[in-house]
């Protein structure tokens, strides 16, 4: 089975980690490819300077997308990804937030799911079976659509 | 002149004004005064008389007599309009405007100028100078009045333009507070949970992975901290709740408490079922005038509040009534609680007091509480349960407002 590439757009070391780690245990079929904020994931999308090999750096089939991060938030990854008439990743909002706010304006530019980063491990790994089971076994990607 | 009812919009004048009679007696004056004016230019002999007045002044120049006599009608006719405004608009404002006898006197003194004009136009084919003067007199002491009269008013309306500036920036600085107000709750969402999610994480994995080397105090270390984790995401959880129901938009209308009780009970049933609570309305509750969103908070505080602080042995149970007086009503949750003492009473409605350590709880909920039913121009309360023990929480709201007879079916409950 080939593995679905899964680029997580992740500041916090600890969550990349934590996150990467609930992946691996729960064996699933994800390459992870991590950026550190919303403009290295807009480059890494878009192919640019060192991402521009794509033998090396796929184009994802889901983008795991933070809301907090430094030099350009989950919202103008989201507000960039509109603009990208091409880009049909679905992008999961995976935020500290539960405010009714964050998550109404997520959807409203664009996001295909959001959830909340949970605190107990065991919920982690609850996500990471959800994850698993709807992106990677139910769930048609957009460049993957069988003809 | 257009028909009455045309030009003028009846009920936004005053009544005098709206007054047809009041529009037929302009059109006439008018129609009359402009009769007679044409009636003096055209039958006159203009000029053709020895002796009018002013004869030797317009030089015998027939067209520098029209000149006077157009200019100074023109300008006394504005000089009426202007202080007719003036009057209607202190009127209307009816003393919304500060200052407004200033204006008043500005009008008097300007209708006042008008009518020395029309003396001027008078004057030259009738020499009633003394009328004339006469006029200049009233006019000059309306003028020289309103000129004494806002000389001291400079400093006055100076202040109130500084007030006005000052209100402006104040209301800024609100604007600013509310900014920095959002951008702290978005803070305390987004970023103190994080270390949060690593500490319990950590010392999970901690667990899972080395617990076998760990001695079981060791153990019992990592699981206070989980503990301590979770009872500070309670809180961070609460807090944003608490800061986000007094910005949320409220929308108040009739709402059907019996509507709300049922959401309610749905969405506690796990918690209702697990401590195996009684809840009971035994009457049906009247409508109110609210918010359904944050009653439902209300709700579910009062009635988590009510089953949670009681004695473990026993079944909690709440009976939920209403009473309607006038205009407002007062919902009651009794319960078979704990009760609480009379000095506390007022204590528990602030942010973080806790009555018992030993139950769960971050402090918070009631404060939660209290905001929801201030929002809605409420007030809550409580009072010793009788015969007791337990306590009894009060929830003033206003009624929800008479209505014609609801249609029979069952239309469009929200």
């Amino acid at each position: 089975m080939t593995k679905k590439v899964l680029l997580l757009a992740e500041d916090d070391d600890n969550d990349a980690l934590l996150l990467q780690r609930a992946l691996h245990r729960a064996d699933a079929p994800f390459r992870v490819v991590r950026v550190n904020n919303g403009e290295e994931a807009v480059a890494y999308l878009s192919g640019q300077g060192s991402f521009s090999d794509r033998q090396t750096h796929p184009l994802p089939d889901l983008l795991l997308l933070d809301l907090k991060m430094p030099r350009m938030d989950g919202f103008e990854v989201l507000r960039w990804r509109l603009a990208q008439s091409m880009l049909i990743i679905p992008v999961i909002v995976f935020s500290s937030s539960t405010i009714e706010r964050d998550i109404r304006q997520a959807y409203e530019l664009g996001a295909s799911s959001y959830a909340a980063k949970p605190i107990r491990s065991e919920a982690l790994d609850h996500f990471v079976h959800a994850l698993v089971a709807w992106w990677a076994g139910v769930n048609f990607s957009g460049s993957r659509i069988p003809t | 002149m257009s028909p009455p009812g045309s030009s003028l919009r009846p009920g936004r004048l005053p009544g005098f004004f709206a007054h047809p009679a009041f529009r037929y007696g302009l059109c006439i004056l008018g129609a009359v005064l402009v009769g007679m004016l044409i009636f003096e230019l055209v039958d006159m002999p203009l000029l053709g008389r020895i002796g009018m007045p002013h004869e030797t002044c317009y030089l015998r120049e027939p067209r520098l007599v029209w000149l006077h006599v157009i200019t100074d009608f023109l300008i006394g006719a504005a000089y009426t309009s202007i202080s007719v405004t003036l009057g209607v608009l202190v009127w209307r404002a009816s003393r919304g405007i500060p200052f407004h006898w200033v204006f008043l006197a500005f009008g008097l003194f300007i209708v006042a100028c008008g009518l020395t004009h029309f003396m001027e136009v008078v004057v030259i084919w009738h020499p009633v100078y003394w009328l004339s003067g006469y006029v200049k007199v009233v006019t000059a002491a309306a003028s020289v009045a309103t000129a004494i009269v806002i000389i001291p008013l400079v400093p006055r309306v100076l202040r109130l333009v500084a007030d006005a500036r000052e209100g402006n920036r104040r209301r800024l600085e609100v604007e600013q507070l509310n900014q920095d107000l959002e951008r702290f709750n978005y803070s305390v969402a987004h970023d103190l949970r994080a270390p949060l999610r690593g500490l319990s994480a950590f010392s999970q994995i901690l667990i899972e992975d080395h617990g076998k080397e760990l001695s079981p105090e060791a153990r019992a270390h990592l699981d206070r901290m989980q503990a301590s984790v979770a009872r500070m995401d309670a809180l961070i959880t609460d807090l944003l709740k608490y800061a986000t129901i007094g910005r949320q938009e409220l929308r108040l209308e009739t709402v059907a408490l019996d509507e709300v009780l049922r959401t309610v009970r749905s969405l506690m049933e796990v918690e209702l079922l697990e401590r195996k609570a009684e809840i009971a309305a035994p009457e049906p509750l009247p409508p109110v005038l609210g918010d359904a969103l944050l009653l439902q908070v209300v709700f579910q505080n009062l009635l988590g509040n009510a089953i949670k602080f009681v004695p473990p042995e026993s079944t909690p149970r709440v009976e939920i009534t209403a009473e309607r007086h006038d205009d407002t009503v007062t919902i009651m949750f009794t319960d078979n609680g704990t009760g609480i003492p009379p000095m506390a009473r007022e204590r528990i409605f602030r942010l973080f007091e806790r009555l018992h350590s030993k139950h769960p709880g971050t402090g918070i909920g009631l404060a939660i509480t209290q905001r929801a039913v201030e929002r809605m121009q409420g007030r809550i309360g409580v009072e010793a349960a009788e015969p007791g023990p337990g306590s009894r929480f009060w929830v003033l709201l206003r009624a929800a407002p008479a209505q014609a007879p609801a249609p029979k079916s069952n239309g469009s409950p929200r």
